[in-house]
């Protein structure tokens, strides 16, 4: 303590006197010039300390000399002595009445408090030994504390839950968790702009926490959390404690019963510091935004990313600088108690450990009956009532997941098919968060490349969307990001939105001239471009973009065992995604279970398998005759580059293979090319023998390793993008249009929108088709039990025509969609699929 | 039977014509010998016919009864060894020879020793002359109770081979209306097997057996339930689809006609049957749209027959015969799986006809007198 006064320098150690220091101001003043000295923040040698929030001193003492309220205490400057009146206070009150205590392989919990969380906050409760006694009844402790001159030791009584790790199966049992989510905080800072208007960027104060315990003594009772500020607690209780707060946690005490034998009916308590990472905003740039795209698919979601500027400082989404990076999520939780993966739990509504995949499932696992808990009058939150699946799957959760929600006929189940909007909106709420807290902890909003509170968002469509279901689903990403931005501080820009046609064509990055032909299969629609790239990026014209409801859920739902399907597999639609995502390759229907082991099933899905393989290569050489009848001479030198895009084209992996053409490690990406190559030339073959095309043309396949996350990369180069302008594509199939003034027959080759120059009466699909593809007759869906009829009886005007007397659509979508889809088991569904 | 009934009568005559001459004691025993070989020669010739009845090998001729210790007849020295004879035949030509023996050793006792009493000789060839009649009405009545015996097994024989034959054909019919049905379903025809219990050959054909008409009454009963009851595949009844032409048997009153227009069709469809797959994978909608430029003169008509098949069949006007033929695209059903070879199975996608399939339309179908041949995807 500096004894000498500042201003005129006299040594307070050379004046005989002892003055009695008051609380309240805690300080002393100079005798010769009245200057006040340091205020004094206790007396170490007598355990005495100064009490900010009592504003008085204390001192700690046994229980026993804690009775009486107030002792002198002196210090000692030389010849000058202070005193004071310390209030005592009993140390072992800092402490619980009884801790439950958390072993992990024989070691404690180090980050376990045995103290309520004020007792650190306030008194410096530091543990710096814990020793189990008289057969884990007791504990006892070796702390220091503020003002302490010395470590003191207190004895508790305890309840020890004991967690063991399987050393052959890493597997830990009787384990407990304590998870908050996410493991970093952020705090808040005021942007300053060029015009003077300063703008707060809140905190990033969206965390989630859950307790389970596998340990079947311990009954939880409840969860209190505690942050920075007074007054930010957040309270859980039930049996498995969990729910969202609004506040970065910084202590968290867990209240439980222990009913082991022996053990006393009491409550037990345990407490623990929380210690979140802390990534601060960096302020250098502001000018430059991240730009993020999300290609919502109806199976899977990818999110890629561009910084424009510099590198990012690290971390996995680090280091973009203008290259598009996809976001692969990984691990952001943080385990305060660890020794249970939440994973483990069923139904797991914790949020998914992604482990860096860059494609999320668009699916939401509830934690009960879908139906019941979206019918409930309050909104159901994140963690407490839904989360993302993990890509593990898990025989017996099928009736707790929902999928395909994208699109209003594909939601499952049914039952919650007219919540598919709300289902969107949760499910692009909770990814979205879960984006941010990758691109915060240490991803490039904690970098110093771009504004580190805001962000533009490009989403991509298929062209398959009708234009109203477009806006409502634009309409959602707009409700997702306002409570985004209160929750993380994040703003985040909604702009443009991109056709996956053309964002799948740009995402591959082919600049070289060229013909190329773009084939993307996703979960619900397959999108495709035709693009004629002359001499540059500059000098690209966008020959054909469209977009069909026939995907690879239509190939699974053809096998599945439930309302939908053909009962060729044993599982349901949901059970069949979720174990074709969890495998590698399509190897998930490798599994003989999936065909209750029969291998005459396994033929038959092999064979839908065929038949939904034709229908894309049929299309695809549909085009190719399209383009090169409308190149003429010139399309004999010409290789059209065909890009197969997107996961559906990994269930050609499941066709059979020829032990003697095909090595067991055969590069999937080759069998996939070569399988569609051979499919292609029999297709076209047969066009040429058919006349349609004079002779066959060259072309060439290509497949990326990374097929499915071209589209959000494509997105994100914008720049790039062909220009949009009117979307055309081709009719398909021979048609017969009815106009009131007579009857048109338009060729498959003919280009849509085309204006037929009368309101139109009636559309329908000529009854010989096109290389063999159509059938004659075909179900009306209209009418469920209606017997087939030849398919130019069947008017298809209205998915095709509009008001106006224009054919807008291709009607071999509408053969694919309305009937070849779902005649891929050889026998036709009982009712149609995918109502446009 | 008539000839055995003459017989008898000519024995009674011999014995009535014997009894005189003894009686009157008169002629010489040389004649009564010729006489009586000349009667014996008459009954062999008689009972020729009935010796033909059998085609067994000769077996010795059944000894006769001693007529009075005279010595004892070889069965050579009377009969030709190869002559054929049934089972009584040597016993009654056995016992007219003891008879014609015995009178002949009367006579010789009249000639070579002093004559004896007429009334002790009478008495002795009285004995003699009733074991013969007896013997003979034996044999002649086995004769005849054996005679109904075989006709009867005969008709029992007639009766089994027909009920046999019923059988196998009722059998037949059931395995191939199986093998119709199993053939829908994808099954190859060639895995199917006889599955009847009855043989499918003559050399196997059991034995008659006599069946009390009740009994013969519940095995036709079964066999009915036999013929109705359904193949099943999988434990599961397998049920006729009755939207699709069921194959009928031939009608045997219907002749196939193959006029010459059907020929010149046939040789036009054959030729050009690439160009009609390759027409079909274009622009059409009527079939005969597929035949175009096929000879006008044909009057040929085409038509789709089963447009899940896409199945064409085409013919001319005045024939029974057809052909018919899968289009580019078409998935071959079970019911037109014996209509063409070499399928994958049913199920895959046609490539193209090679050869059309040549049938004969009757009133209720269709029956299959060429498979086609098809290329599947």
């Amino acid at each position: 303590m500096n004894t000498e006064c500042r201003i005129c320098g006299f040594d307070v150690r050379q004046y005989p006197a002892t003055v009695e220091v008051e609380a309240n101001a805690h300080t002393f003043y100079c005798p010769v010039c009245g200057q006040s000295f340091d205020p004094l923040t206790g007396i170490p040698r007598e355990d005495v300390f100064y009490d900010e929030e009592s504003r008085a001193f204390v001192k700690w003492a046994t229980p026993t000399k804690a009775a009486q309220p107030e002792v002198p205490a002196e210090l000692p400057l030389g010849s000058f002595k202070l005193q004071v009146r310390a209030r005592t206070k009993d140390y072992q009150k800092l402490f619980y009445e009884a801790v439950l205590v958390f072993v992990l392989d024989g070691e404690i919990a180090q980050n376990q408090l045995f103290a309520p969380p004020d007792s650190r906050q306030r008194y410096g409760l530091n543990i710096i030994e814990r020793t189990l006694k008289q057969n884990d009844t007791y504990i006892e402790l070796l702390f220091e504390m503020k003002g302490a001159s010395r470590p003191y030791r207190t004895t508790l009584r305890a309840a020890v839950t004991r967690a063991t790790t399987d050393a052959q199966s890493s597997r830990v049992g009787n384990g407990s968790a304590l998870t908050i989510w996410p493991n970093f905080k952020r705090p808040s800072w005021k942007e300053r702009r060029e015009d003077g208007e300063a703008i707060e960027h809140k905190p990033w104060r969206n965390y989630f926490v859950q307790f389970e315990t596998s340990d079947g003594t311990v009954k939880p009772k409840s969860l209190l959390l505690f942050g920075d500020e007074p007054g930010q607690r957040a309270f859980f209780d039930g049996s498995s404690p969990k729910g969202a707060l609004d506040f970065a946690p910084e202590y968290v005490e867990l209240v439980a019963e222990v009913t082991r034998p022996g053990a006393l009916l009491l409550s037990y308590y345990a407490s623990f510091e929380v210690k979140l990472d802390s990534f601060e905003p960096k302020k250098n740039t502001l000018a430059n935004r991240l730009r993020v795209a999300i290609d919502f698919g109806t199976s899977n979601t990818c999110l890629f990313y561009v910084s424009d500027l510099g590198t990012g400082t690290g971390g996995i989404a680090s280091g973009t600088g203008g290259d598009p990076k996809p976001l692969r999520l990984t691990n952001k939780s943080h385990e305060v108690i660890r020794g249970l993966s939440m994973d483990d739990l069923s139904p797991c509504t914790w949020l998914p450990d992604m482990k860096g995949h860059a494609l999320i499932p668009s699916e939401l696992i509830f934690a009960g009956d879908p139906l019941t808990i979206l019918n409930r009058n309050s909104r159901p939150s994140p963690v407490v009532d839904y989360t993302i699946p993990s890509l593990r799957w898990r025989s017996g959760q099928e009736p707790m997941i929902c999928t395909g929600f994208k699109w209003k006929q594909a939601t499952e189940p049914s039952a919650v098919r007219e919540q598919y909007r709300e289902l969107q909106r949760m499910y692009l709420d909770l990814l979205f968060r879960m984006a941010l807290a990758e691109f915060v902890a240490g991803g490039p909003l904690s970098g110093t490349d771009v504004h580190p509170n805001s962000i533009d968002l490009v989403y991509t469509y298929p062209l398959a969307m009708p234009e109203d279901e477009r806006e409502k689903l634009k309409k959602v990403f707009e409700a997702v990001i306002q409570p985004l931005r209160e929750h993380t501080g994040i703003t985040i820009n909604v702009g443009a939105s991109i056709d996956e046609s053309r964002a799948g064509e740009t995402g591959t990055g082919m600049q070289e001239p060229g013909q190329r032909i773009f084939i993307d299969i996703g979960g619900g629609t397959t999108d495709i471009a035709v693009i004629e790239q002359r001499r540059d990026v500059a000098h690209r014209e966008l020959l054909l973009v469209d977009s069909v409801r026939y995907a690879g859920n239509d190939f699974l739902a053809a096998l599945a065992d439930d309302a939908r399907g053909g009962h060729i597999a044993t599982g349901s639609l949901i059970e069949l995604q979720r174990r074709v995502r969890a495998a590698r390759d399509g190897a998930a229907l490798e599994d003989p279970s999936v065909f209750g082991n029969n291998e005459e099933r396994k033929e038959q899905a092999q064979k839908a398998l065929e038949r939904f393989l034709v229908g894309l290569t049929q299309y695809l050489a549909r085009i190719i005759a399209l383009r090169v009848n409308q190149l003429g001479e010139e399309a004999a030198g010409q290789t059209l580059h065909i890009f197969l895009l997107g996961n559906g084209w990994r269930f050609v992996l499941f066709l059979p293979r020829d032990p003697l053409r095909y090595a067991e490690t055969v590069n999937p990406r080759d069998f996939i090319r070569e399988q569609v190559t051979e499919r292609l030339n029999v297709e076209l073959a047969e066009f040429v023998n058919g006349g349609i095309i004079p002779a066959m043309p060259s072309f060439e396949l290509r497949h990326p390793e990374d097929p499915k996350t071209v589209v959000a990369r494509g997105a994100l180069e914008s720049t790039r993008l062909p220009p949009g302008g009117q979307q055309q594509t081709f009719i398909g199939t021979n048609v017969i249009v009815v106009t009131q003034t007579g009857t048109v027959p338009l060729s498959w080759d003919t280009i849509v929108p085309r204006r037929v120059g009368a309101l139109i009466d009636r559309v329908s699909i000529q009854r010989g088709g096109l290389g063999g593809l159509e059938q004659l007759r075909v179900p009306d869906y209209k009418f469920e039990d209606a017997p087939r009829t030849y398919i130019d009886d069947i008017d298809i005007k209205r998915y095709v025509a509009d008001q106006r007397g224009q054919i807008i659509a291709s009607a071999f979508n509408v053969y694919l969609e309305r009937w070849h889809k779902n005649y891929l088991t050889g026998e036709w569904a009982k009712y149609h699929r995918g109502e446009r | 039977m008539w000839v055995e009934g003459a017989g008898l009568l000519l024995l009674l005559v011999i014995a009535v014509e014997l009894g005189w001459i003894i009686f009157k004691g008169a002629q010489s025993s040389k004649q009564s010998q010729e006489k009586l070989t000349a009667m014996e020669k008459v009954l062999v010739e008689l009972h020729g016919p009935l010796l033909k009845l059998a085609d067994k090998p000769v077996e010795p001729a059944t000894p006769a009864p001693a007529p009075l210790a005279l010595p004892k007849p070889s069965a050579s020295s009377s009969t030709n060894a190869s002559e054929p004879l049934t089972d009584y035949g040597p016993e009654l030509v056995a016992v007219l020879r003891s008879l014609s023996i015995s009178i002949t050793s009367l006579c010789s006792i009249e000639q070579n020793q002093p004559p004896v009493d007429a009334l002790s000789r009478l008495e002795q060839f009285g004995v003699i002359f009733e074991d013969a009649s007896r013997k003979l009405f034996n044999s002649v009545a086995r004769s005849l109770k054996d005679l109904i015996d075989e006709r009867q097994q005969l008709l029992d024989m007639l009766a089994s081979q027909r009920t046999l034959q019923q059988k196998t054909t009722d059998s037949l019919v059931t395995v191939i209306e199986e093998a119709m049905r199993r053939g829908r379903s994808g099954e190859p025809v060639s895995r199917l097997s006889l599955a009847t219990d009855a043989p499918s050959r003559i050399e196997e054909l059991p034995q008659p057996e006599v069946v009390p008409p009740a009994a013969e009454a519940t095995r036709e009963s079964e066999r009915k339930e036999a013929v109705l009851e359904l193949p099943t595949v999988g434990g599961q009844e397998m049920v006729p689809d009755d939207s699709l032409p069921a194959l009928q048997p031939p009608d045997s009153s219907v002749v196939p006609v193959q006029t010459d227009s059907f020929v010149s069709l046939k040789n036009w469809v054959v030729s050009n049957l690439e160009q009609i797959m390759n027409r079909s994978l274009t622009q059409w909608s009527k079939p005969e749209e597929l035949l175009q430029g096929a000879p006008p003169e044909l009057h040929y008509t085409a038509l789709v027959l089963d447009p899940d098949c896409k199945l064409v069949l085409v013919g001319v006007e005045d024939a029974s015969q057809h052909l018919a033929f899968l289009l580019p695209g078409g998935h071959l059903s079970a019911s037109y799986n014996d209509w063409f070879t070499d399928p994958k199975g049913t199920g895959f996608r046609v490539q193209r006809t090679v050869t059309p399939a040549v049938l004969n339309a009757f009133e209720t179908g269709y029956s299959v007198l060429q498979r086609g041949t098809i290329t599947q995807y």
